[in-house]
């Protein structure tokens, strides 16, 4: 079920104020967040989002296409290392 | 002499030879064009490898459909299943990739704009929004955004990186 529109999308308020604030100042550094589930929103655009992917941060150029996302979807927090090959579960049955 | 890996054959595709090719990271679509393509076939307990031509190839996916010459039947194809594409670097005879192959940058050194060196390019990890580059130095590793941004330049024959790094992207 989609989020209600009445709600808007969840922004993540520390990181917006931290935002907010250095839109305000002119200032540019490296914010490291653990909220992967906030929604970009335009104001993160130009900014770089060190974003937890619960090993360590993945920093994150904000551009315009990724308004909307989520955080999260730009820091895999999976490793896929391939399925078992044929051979190495027929060793496995031996 | 180097080799750049290009990918595997991981299983047969049908039953008139051909096989499914899945690329690695410094694999270009052009390449697959090329008269000087080697293959390893790990199975033959040897380090030789035999010249290979594609007569016809078609995406599939993320991976390829290859047909190989000589290769006609299922059973020949399923005899060269987990062999490796290798070309080698001077020998590439189609065109270049655009922009660089993972194996062009790995290695490099990392400087700042006021020629500080900061580190060696250990690996690339690979993101939707961009790739990103991890460096190991003498500040420990850390992760770059590969975006003109940061990555200002790229200095192919001293095989260097000019940097530009934003405060708290390098912990100290």
């Amino acid at each position: 079920m989609t989020r209600s529109l009445k709600k808007g999308p969840f922004i993540d308020e520390k990181l917006l104020n931290k935002i907010t604030a250095m839109n305000r100042s002119g200032d540019r550094r490296v914010i490291k967040t653990w909220a992967r589930r906030s929604t970009i929103s335009p104001e993160f655009i130009g900014h770089t989002i060190a974003i937890h992917n619960g090993n360590k941060f993945i920093p994150i150029y904000i551009n315009e296409n990724m308004v909307g996302h989520k955080l999260g979807e730009f820091a895999l927090s999976r490793t896929y290392r391939g399925h078992t090959s044929r051979v190495g579960k027929e060793k496995g049955k031996r | 002499m180097k080799d750049i890996f290009l990918g595997r054959l991981v299983k047969a595709f049908g039953i008139r030879g051909e096989l499914k090719f899945h690329p690695a990271e410094d694999f270009w679509e052009d390449v697959l064009g090329s008269k000087q393509l080697m293959l390893h076939a790990p199975s033959r307990h040897t380090t030789a490898r035999q010249p290979v031509e594609f007569c016809h190839t078609r995406p599939h996916g993320k991976s390829y459909v290859v047909t190989i010459a000589g290769v006609q039947d299922r059973d020949s194809a399923e005899a060269l299943v987990g062999s490796e594409l290798f070309i080698a670097e001077e020998q590439i005879d189609v065109d270049p990739p655009h922009g660089y192959l993972p194996y062009q940058l790995m290695g490099m050194t990392a400087k700042s704009e006021d020629g500080e060196v900061l580190g060696e390019l250990t690996s690339i990890m690979y993101s939707s929004a961009h790739d990103i580059y991890e460096f190991s130095g003498d500040k420990g590793k850390f992760l770059v955004p590969a975006v003109p941004e940061f990555v200002v330049a790229i200095d192919d024959a001293e095989r260097t990186m000019i940097l530009r790094p934003l405060p708290g992207l390098i912990e100290d």
